[in-house]
C-alpha cells in the first residue's frame, strides 16, 4: 500500500515537472521584434514637437 | 529645503537620501526609520544635512510631529499597502508637499479621496511617483501630445528581480499578484479576479520580451479623466522561472513574504532567465486628424535608478515651490518633457518603439 502511493506521488511529482519543462521549452523561443526602439535624447525630450521623426 | 525621508534605510530609501543631501537645494534631511542605530549609521556617512528622527508611519502622532518640520515628505517605505494612507494622511494633514514610491491600487485610491483635505491644507500630494505610477504616467502624457484624443492606454511594468530582492519588494509582488485585477473595458471600470492569460510584451533592449500578467495599478486613478474605452496594465518579471514561480506563490494563500523571497532567490538562478534590467512599455491609441493613431514609448534601467530617481526629481520640483495643491497624478504636477529629460540626463533610457520590421 505504501509502496504504492510512493509510485503516485512519484509519477505525480515527475508529470508535474514534465509539464513545466515542456512549458519552458515551449516558451523558449521569443518571437521576432516587435519594431525598433529609436532612444530619444534629453535635447530631443526638452524641444516640443512630434518624436516620431529622428 | 527641507525634506523628510520616510523608509530611509530600504535600498530605495538610501539611494534618495544620497542625491537629495548631494543636492544644493536641500538644506535639512530628516531620515524617518524605525532602527536608530541603522539611521545613526546612515546620518553618518551622509553628512551635516541629514540627521535621524526615530518614528513608526504607524504611530500618527509622531508621524504628525515630524511632518511639520518639513517642506516635502518623500515616503520610500513599503510595502505601499501598509505604508502609503498613513504617510500621506499625515503629510496632508501637516499641509506640506508628499511624494511616495507607492504603487498599490487601493491604497492610491484612498489617498485620491483625501483630495478635498488636501486643497484645504494647501499640501500637494503624488501618491507613486516612481516606475508605475510615475515614469509610465509621465510617458502617457508624452504619447497624449501626439494626438487628438485617447481610446486605449496599455501600461507593462517589467521587473527583474535580482535587480531589488528585497522583502518590500517581494511584498507587494506577491500583494500585487493576489489582489482581484482592475481594467477598464467599454468604458466601465472592473475590478475582479479573472485571471486573463499571460501577455508577451516586447520591451526596449536589452529587456526584449517578458511575459507578464495583468493586475491592479494606481495608473488606472491617474488616467480617470480621459474617458477611456479600455485600459490594462500588466505586471511581470524578466526571469521566467522566478515569475512562475511568483504566480504560483500568489495562488497560496500561506505563503509568507521570507518563504516567497527564499524562493524566488533559488527561481531566479535557473533558465531561462532575462537580463538584469528592468523596463516599462506605455502603448496609447486614439486618434490624429482623424485617423486612428498609435503611439508606444518606453523605459529602460535598473530597477533602484527607475525608482529612485524620479522620486528624487519630484521632491527637488515639489520643494521649488511649484506646486497645485490637491492629490494630483505626475503627469498633473510636473512638466512630462522636462521631466523625462531629466531622467534621460541621469542615464535612464527613453525610447520610441518605430513599427518598421527590423
Amino acid at each position: 500500500m505504501v509502496a504504492k502511493l510512493i509510485r503516485l506521488i512519484g509519477a505525480a511529482l515527475i508529470g508535474a515537472i514534465g509539464v513545466w519543462w515542456g512549458r519552458q521549452v515551449a516558451h523558449s523561443k521569443s518571437p521576432p521584434p516587435q519594431g525598433l526602439w529609436r532612444e530619444i535624447s534629453e535635447a530631443e525630450l526638452r524641444h516640443k514637437g512630434d518624436n516620431s521623426e529622428p | 529645503m527641507r525634506v523628510l525621508l520616510l523608509g530611509s534605510t530600504g535600498v530605495v530609501g538610501r539611494r534618495v537620501a544620497a542625491e537629495l543631501t548631494r543636492s544644493g537645494k536641500v538644506s535639512d534631511l530628516i531620515l524617518g526609520g524605525r532602527n536608530y542605530e541603522v539611521l545613526r549609521r546612515a546620518t553618518s556617512l551622509l553628512g551635516d544635512k541629514a540627521r535621524a528622527a526615530l518614528l513608526d508611519i504607524e504611530d500618527d502622532a509622531v508621524l504628525g510631529s515630524a511632518c511639520i518640520q518639513a517642506d516635502v515628505i518623500v515616503n520610500c517605505a513599503g510595502p505601499a499597502h501598509l505604508t502609503e494612507l498613513p504617510a500621506a494622511s499625515a503629510a496632508i494633514q501637516a499641509g506640506v508637499a508628499y511624494v511616495s514610491a507607492g504603487n498599490d491600487y487601493a491604497a492610491a485610491g484612498a489617498v485620491a479621496d483625501l483630495d478635498e483635505r488636501a486643497r484645504a491644507t494647501g499640501s500637494t500630494a503624488v501618491s507613486g511617483c516612481a516606475l508605475s505610477p510615475g515614469i509610465t504616467t509621465l510617458l502617457a502624457a508624452l504619447a497624449l501630445e501626439e494626438l487628438d484624443d485617447v481610446t486605449e492606454v496599455e501600461i507593462s511594468v517589467a521587473h527583474s528581480y535580482r535587480d531589488l530582492p528585497t522583502p518590500a519588494h517581494t511584498a507587494h509582488l506577491l500583494h500585487t499578484l493576489r489582489s482581484p485585477e482592475a481594467y477598464i473595458s467599454d468604458h466601465e471600470l472592473s475590478v475582479d479576479r479573472s485571471g486573463g492569460a499571460p501577455h508577451l510584451v516586447y520591451f526596449p533592449e536589452p529587456v526584449g520580451w517578458v511575459e507578464l500578467v495583468g493586475c491592479s495599478q494606481p495608473e488606472i486613478h491617474n488616467q480617470r479623466e480621459q474617458a477611456l474605452e479600455s485600459m490594462n496594465v500588466r505586471l511581470g518579471l524578466t526571469e521566467k522561472v522566478a515569475m512562475d514561480a511568483l504566480r504560483a506563490l500568489s495562488q497560496t494563500p500561506a505563503t509568507s513574504t521570507s518563504l516567497a523571497a527564499r524562493a524566488l532567490g533559488v527561481a531566479v538562478a535557473l533558465p531561462p532567465r532575462g537580463p538584469r534590467w528592468s523596463a516599462a512599455r506605455v502603448d496609447v491609441v486614439g486618434h490624429r486628424g482623424g485617423h486612428t493613431a498609435t503611439a508606444a514609448f518606453g523605459v529602460v534601467d535598473h530597477l533602484i535608478n527607475l525608482a529612485a530617481s524620479p522620486l528624487t526629481l519630484a521632491a527637488l520640483e515639489l520643494g521649488s515651490g511649484r506646486r497645485v495643491p490637491g492629490v494630483v497624478s505626475p503627469a498633473q504636477a510636473f512638466d512630462p518633457r522636462s521631466f523625462l529629460a531629466a531622467l534621460a540626463g541621469r542615464g535612464t533610457r527613453v525610447a520610441r518603439l518605430e513599427p518598421v520590421p527590423v
